[in-house]
């Protein structure tokens, strides 16, 4: 793990002051030539009546696909549900290819969307075939809102993160609930996605499965811990899949796939303090799930800085700068888009106009153009589309880091 | 606390982008305002009349600024609108005087802190949204209200005391 912070001494100040952080964490270098490790994966389907037709044909053919690229140590098990529960296809079973996908045709759309069905028999697989060196994975997919169990469906993903078992949580179309789902996968440091264009769904899971089929380490956790005075005062993964982390200081980042970093911002306020040569700010306990050696890694990273009188001028590092100007932006659209909900349309339209202004002068003339066009409709009609409001909250996000982005089109 | 030049939000020490407009807060590390110590810089008072028993200066006077401790007076003049504040290094924008040999950051002066113009007849002073504030004989300018000054007026920018007179035997 490798800590950047925006300014390489702290001032001497009676006031507050705020020092950004960005730790990345690597795979470490000499891996060797190990076997992957094992990979089991849940599929959670909504076959509620609206997913009818090319939600659900889609579905279905990326399953087929995935199925046939499992290797001799993953397994998988096929969950859909509506106001009830089917498991398709168990992580216990050994079928032939040809039946799997008998059982995967027989998939019908009818009924409601009860996401606590479909994903506590996914999360149930999973607890019946892991081990110390397999990687959990459940892929929730659906179009939805769920009444009346999103209570117990946080519980249970808040109990799947602490058995290591991570939630990629998609939402096709318009009319799911974004901060649910987010609030679901941040749990477990997983992914919330926006799948507007259905044609997009295919690729993605194969990618993710790709993927986790070669973690370098999974349950990828900082826990930060504050030096008293000082406070967290927000916390965003980066990279991959851009997402606000706002579980209190345990911050659950997912899986380190081959290749890539994980990237966290943190954002801390510092009190007012007096020169000295070197103040702890935080220490950052590192933990990860190294499934090749099915073991668990421990490591702790103390952030501390000297306090003096007069600034020190330095640069600040160029992808620290981005991503602190590209989490504000995100930032500020969850708080215009709050300030919609809550009826102060001034106040958000008033911020969804700044975020436009920013994004074209940042050389991004579609999104500013979608955030204009929604605090423009905003004014008319007093209310925000649930479209409109994906668009701007998945755009932003996936500012953070175009290559993981929230939208898919 | 530091401005947002563009929106006047008032952000920690520190901040990098302004989380009410996301604009680059521009008072960054290298020279931001030297933050005035709690009691020492003078608390909110909201604006008043200006009371003051001096006339009020006119642009066909011949005006100065007497920085306290200092008796070089510098002269307004040949121009509509002045900028008061400190010229840094890098700076996009400098001000038109430059107070920095008058100990401007130890005294909490902003890099762009306040607006003098002619306007019709009349000096007025206009903050630009600086950290430690404007001051005419002790009352508060706001940002976007500007304020007429008189002659003998303390114009205070942070704890920099600046006297307007009208110069004695000018042009």
């Amino acid at each position: 793990m490798e800590v950047h912070v925006s300014r390489p001494v702290l001032r001497a100040l009676d006031e507050p002051q705020v020092l950004y952080a960005m730790a990345s964490i690597q795979p470490a270098q000499q891996e060797g030539e190990q076997v992957a490790p094992p990979l089991n994966l849940s599929l959670v389907f909504d076959r509620s009546t609206s997913m009818a037709g090319e939600r659900l044909d889609t579905a279905r053919v990326s399953a087929e696909s995935i199925l046939t690229q499992l290797r001799p140590q993953d397994k998988i098990a096929v969950v859909t549900f509506s106001d009830r529960a089917e498991v398709l296809l168990s992580t216990e079973l050994t079928l032939p290819v040809s039946e799997a996908r008998q059982r995967l045709s027989m998939i019908q759309a009818s009924g409601g969307t009860e996401i606590y069905q479909g994903l506590s028999a996914g999360v149930n697989q999973l607890r019946q075939v892991r081990h110390p060196n397999s990687v959990d994975h459940v892929i929730l997919l659906t179009d939805g809102r769920t009444y009346g169990d999103e209570a117990a469906c946080l519980q249970l993903a808040e109990e799947a993160a602490q058995e290591g078992i991570e939630i990629t949580a998609m939402g096709i179309g318009d009319e799911w609930n974004d901060s649910f789902l987010d609030s679901l996968a941040t749990k477990t440091g997983g992914q919330a996605v926006y799948i507007d264009n259905i044609a997009s769904l295919g690729p993605f899971l194969q990618q993710k499965f790709l993927g986790l089929g070669q973690v370098h380490a999974d349950q990828v956790v900082v826990e930060v811990e504050t030096t008293p005075g000082v406070t967290l005062h927000s916390a965003f993964r980066v990279n991959p899949a851009p997402m606000p982390l706002h579980e209190g200081h345990m911050l659950r980042l997912g899986s380190l796939f081959a290749g890539n970093n994980i990237t966290l911002l943190m954002e801390y306020l510092v009190p007012p303090i007096t020169p000295m040569d070197s103040y702890e700010i935080s220490r950052l306990h590192l933990g990860a799930h190294l499934a090749k050696r099915a073991t668990n890694l421990r490591t702790v990273l103390s952030l501390s800085l000297p306090v003096v009188n007069e600034p020190v001028p330095a640069p600040i590092p160029g992808t620290l700068l981005s991503a602190v100007r590209n989490v504000n932006l995100a930032r500020l659209q969850e708080k215009a888009l709050a300030d919609a909900q809550t009826g102060h349309l001034n106040l958000a339209t008033t911020r969804l106009e700044r975020i436009a202004t920013r994004l074209f002068e940042m050389g991004e003339p579609d999104l500013a153009n979608t955030v204009l066009g929604e605090s423009s409709q905003l004014r008319r009609t007093h209310s925000i589309s649930e479209k409109g409001k994906k668009a701007v909250k998945y755009g932003t996000r996936g500012l953070v880091d175009p290559k993981h982005g929230g939208r898919l089109r | 606390m530091i401005s947002c030049h563009v929106c006047h939000a008032s952000v920690y020490y520190g901040t990098l982008f302004c989380p009410e407009c996301c604009a680059r807060v521009s008072e960054d590390s290298s020279s931001p305002t030297n933050a005035l110590p709690a009691g020492k810089a003078a608390d909110f008072i909201p604006p008043k009349p200006t009371e003051s028993s001096h006339a009020p200066l006119t642009s066909t006077d011949s005006i100065a600024l007497k920085v306290a401790g200092n008796n070089v007076g510098i002269p307004l003049f040949g121009q509509q609108e002045y900028i008061l504040g400190r010229a840094e290094k890098g700076q996009a924008v400098i001000p038109d005087i430059d107070l920095n040999r008058f100990g401007a950051h130890e005294k909490g002066v902003s890099r762009l802190h306040c607006h003098l113009r002619f306007e019709g007849n009349s000096l007025l002073a206009i903050d630009l949204g600086s950290a430690n504030g404007t001051f005419i004989n002790d009352n508060r300018v706001l940002p976007d209200h500007p304020a007429m000054l008189s002659d003998g007026d303390i114009l205070r920018l942070g704890n920099l005391i600046i006297e307007v007179t009208r110069q004695i035997g000018g042009q």
